[in-house]
């Protein structure tokens, strides 16, 4: 309502203002042109009047009964004034009261009319006191006139003509003006209202909706409508598939059997769907609001950390054990993948993914077990055979064939033995049940007594093995599981050189990492055999995995070697990784966590023992 | 501000939560090492003590920087006060965590007289009551709280006949003396963890409800006579 009162108000006071100086303005015109009038027609009068006084102007006669008739017939004062400027005679002054007039030979309008025939003028009369209009004419001859007559009116009488007329041009004019300012506001108001329909328009479309045009608008309005209409399909169409696209995510994430939980960069919990909140056993209704809010396992905790951080990759997992710990009823694996491009507070940082393990840790519990026993049933029988295999092969007088058999056995024998061995070891270390012995061990020494430990297998194969290693440098850990470590690592190589190679044992320090600044230690084992295919190089690691079971009979081995390699170095708390391009060698890349520092070793061996 | 309010008391509610985690973890790593005689571990345990405690700083000086900068009234101040006193709650349990891993360590020596049954036992209902003060506060659920705050009795029953059993054996073989006087102490520390839990349930109750529970919950049993 204000806004219409705002809106009328500005044309309005201009209607009225331009409506008044139109009126005066006009006025002031029609003044004029009344004025001139007045004085054309005083001037008739004049040319009517002036040759009846001719006479008495000349002789300076008195007469004063025609003058007053003259002034009655002009509706005008009448003067009769001579050549010389003395009043003859005035319509309204009396005879007797003549001779007090003053001389009119200065007056303008005599001065005029002497001049040019006819003059004007326009003051306060002295004589009657009241401002006049003069014309006044001469009369006679123009070298000589006899005198001159004039005729005056009031200004008065002028403007009391007008008067009536002037009130009603104001009153038009005003009347005009707020006319015109009211026209202003309906056509505005119009506007405006056409305005507010496209604008209602423009809403409808954006919200999808199709806009209703209004009827009977201008053609332009018209036009706008039919654009909006095509703006408001396209909107409905793209909010569809939006809404397809959304409602699709938003299935998969619901449905899908693996726990997703999406947290932003403070951890802040943003959704989690229905087999995360499951199988993390979140009470209906419970807040969650954060992570903490569903995990509370340090460790899970710390891997979401890192992985926000980018520290982290998607493949390291932590294993929730649910409902106890040595029985546990469900067994999590979580990892954590980050989202990239690290998002403000309230935007997804990482997505953990959360899966139920329970079946396969329970299968991988039976495995364990399984072969476990198996290998360890079998050990007995196997060191009786190759006993008993070792003994006849020494007998110096069997017969070719025999012999040759005999050598088979002994080969096929060792071979099952290593292979029990491993798998014993392998199924030692999986279950947990190997310590380790942990000390400080200098590396050169270690590394130098594996490869004399493979010398003959090197030199029966003529290839030779160096080792590279600072002398200061140490490694923590077990010293004869390392030692199996690296010695499995130099045997392959050995294995898959091909005659007259060298192998090439080196190591290094790391690069410095953690708060302490200290260094791991790195070693490389690099070949320049056959190499490993890079399609094959993630599976190397696992049990039984050999790449080319071809070359499985030419180069003796159980596969269990670097499963049992790998599984040393997470005991140990490192890594192993391969490089490696067929046909060009292999290096295999350890790396072991940095040593303590001594002091603190020291100050430990002291507090336990 | 009031909005940079809430976000910090739910970051300190976070941090809260967090601690209460490492604290669970603690105490599962300390009798893990009791029962595995591996001083390692127990070294571990002891060790991340240190990351307990300046947890323990950084939640107090948050609280407290809240509590005077914000002036909170109502439910707020009431999660403010309650934090403050779970978050000595818990530095407490570490320490008696810490107390634990520190006798896994000199037990580590010793050989095994009997099988761990008992304590392990006692450790499950700790920490059980543990997690479930902590799921209390942050579900703000009375019900769990209350059935925390039960199960203390349940411990305090269960240390008095520990010792009871440890002094036997202690009667009949002097040798065991001192590895059963370790074991007296994990079990003291472990009821202490039991009623660290308790307090954490009444402030989880005094969050949800609005109104003390302490001091005036049921009848307990009598104090042990002291001197035992």
């Amino acid at each position: 309502m204000s806004r219409i009162l705002r809106r009328s108000l500005v044309p309005v006071l201009l209607g009225v203002v331009l409506g008044g100086v139109f009126a005066f303005a006009l006025s002031r015109v029609l003044d004029s042109a009344e004025e001139a009038r007045s004085r054309r027609a005083l001037v008739e009068k004049l040319e009517r009047l002036s040759p009846e006084f001719e006479e008495d102007l000349r002789t300076l006669a008195h007469p004063v009964e025609r003058i007053r008739q003259a002034a009655r017939q002009a509706g005008a004062r009448v003067t009769l004034i001579a050549a010389d400027g003395t009043v003859l005679g005035d319509s309204q002054v009396a005879p007797e009261r003549l001779e007090q007039v003053e001389n009119h030979a200065s007056r303008p309008e005599v001065l005029a009319a002497r001049r040019d025939l006819v003059g004007f003028g326009a003051r306060t009369s002295t004589t009657v006191l009241e401002p006049f209009v003069y014309v006044a004419r001469r009369v006679g001859p123009e070298t000589a006139p006899y005198g001159y007559l004039r005729l005056a009116i009031s200004q008065n009488e002028l403007d009391l003509l007008e008067a009536p007329f002037r009130d009603t041009l104001y009153q038009v004019s005003l009347a005009a003006g707020l006319l015109v300012g009211l026209l202003v506001i309906v056509i505005r108001q119009r506007h405006a209202n056409d305005l507010d329909r496209v604008r209602a328009g423009v809403a409808e479309a954006a919200a999808g909706r199709h806009p209703a045009p209004p009827a009977g608008d201008s053609e332009e309005t018209q036009e706008v409508f039919l654009a909006l209409a095509r703006f408001a399909r396209l909107v409905a169409a793209e909010r569809e598939g939006s809404e397809k696209a959304r409602l699709l995510a938003r299935t998969v994430f619901e449905q899908v059997p693996v726990g997703l939980l999406v947290v932003d960069r403070t951890l802040a919990l943003l959704d989690a769907n229905p087999a995360a909140l499951a199988l993390l056993h979140a009470p209906v209704g419970a807040p969650r609001h954060a992570l903490v809010d569903l995990v509370r396992d340090p460790e899970t905790l710390r891997l979401f950390t890192a992985g926000i951080r980018g520290e982290s990759s998607s493949d390291e997992t932590v294993v929730l054990r649910l409902g106890g710990e040595i029985s546990p009823e469900q067994v999590l694996e979580v990892n954590v993948r980050a989202v990239p491009h690290g998002a403000a507070a309230g935007e997804p940082a990482a997505v953990g993914v959360v899966r139920d393990v329970t079946e396969r840790e329970r299968t991988e519990t039976m495995r364990r077990r399984f072969v476990s026993d198996v290998s360890h049933e079998l050990r007995t029988p196997i060191a009786a055979i190759r006993a008993a295999v070792e003994t006849l092969a020494g007998e110096s007088d069997l017969p070719p064939d025999l012999a040759r058999l005999m050598s088979i056995l002994e080969r096929q024998s060792s071979e099952m033995e290593a292979l029990v061995s491993d798998l014993t070891d392998l199924s030692q270390i999986e279950s947990g049940a190997v310590k380790l012995a942990i000390e400080r061990i200098p590396l050169l020494p270690l590394l130098l007594s594996v490869v004399r430990d493979l010398a003959p297998a090197s030199e029966a194969r003529g290839v030779t093995v160096t080792v590279e290693a600072g002398e200061n440098l140490e490694i923590v850990g077990d010293g004869r599981r390392l030692s199996q470590v690296f010695r499995n690592l130099v045997d392959n190589a050995v294995k898959f050189s091909p005659a007259g190679q060298r192998v090439d044992v080196l190591a290094e320090e790391g690069t410095p990492i953690g708060p302490d600044g200290a260094s791991p230690v790195v070693v490389h084992v690099v070949d320049r055999g056959i190499g490993i295919p890079r399609s094959e190089q993630g599976r190397i690691f696992q049990r039984f995995y050999r790449v080319d079971p071809s070359r499985a009979k030419s180069v003796p081995g159980t596969g269990l070697g670097l499963a049992i390699v790998k599984h040393l170095l997470i005991l140990h708390g490192g890594t192993i990784r391969v490089n490696s391009e067929s046909g060009k060698g292999s290096r295999f890349t350890v790396t072991l966590p940095a040593a303590v520092p001594r002091d603190v070793a020291l100050e430990r061996t002291k507090e336990t023992s | 501000m009031k909005e940079h309010f809430s976000e910090k008391l739910e970051s300190l509610r976070r941090q809260l939560i967090g601690m209460g985690a490492e604290v669970e973890n603690q105490i599962r790593l300390a009798v893990e090492a009791l029962v595995e005689a591996d001083a390692t571990k127990a070294r571990k345990v002891i060790e991340h003590d240190k990351v307990i405690d300046q947890m323990e700083i950084r939640n107090d000086e948050d609280a407290i920087d809240l509590l005077a900068t914000q002036q909170p009234v109502a439910s707020d101040l009431r999660l403010l006060v309650s934090s403050l006193k779970i978050n000595a709650d818990l530095e407490r349990i570490g320490d008696h965590a810490v107390n634990i891993a520190e006798g896994a360590e000199r037990l580590s020596r010793f050989r095994p007289f009997k099988p761990w049954i008992d304590i392990p036992h006692m450790a499950e209902i700790a920490r059980g009551m543990l997690k479930e003060s902590l799921d209390a506060f942050i579900r703000k659920d009375s019900a769990l709280a209350l059935d925390v705050c039960k199960r203390d009795d349940l411990l305090d029953e269960k240390n008095k006949s520990i010792i009871r059993e440890l002094l036997t054996y202690m009667a009949e073989n002097p040798a065991l003396i001192s590895a059963s006087i370790e074991i007296m102490s994990v079990s003291k520390n472990l009821e202490r963890v039991g009623d660290l839990a308790t307090n954490i349930g009444e402030e989880a109750i005094y969050i949800a409800e609005g109104e003390m529970i302490k001091h005036h919950m049921g009848p307990r049993p009598p104090e042990p006579a002291t001197g035992g």
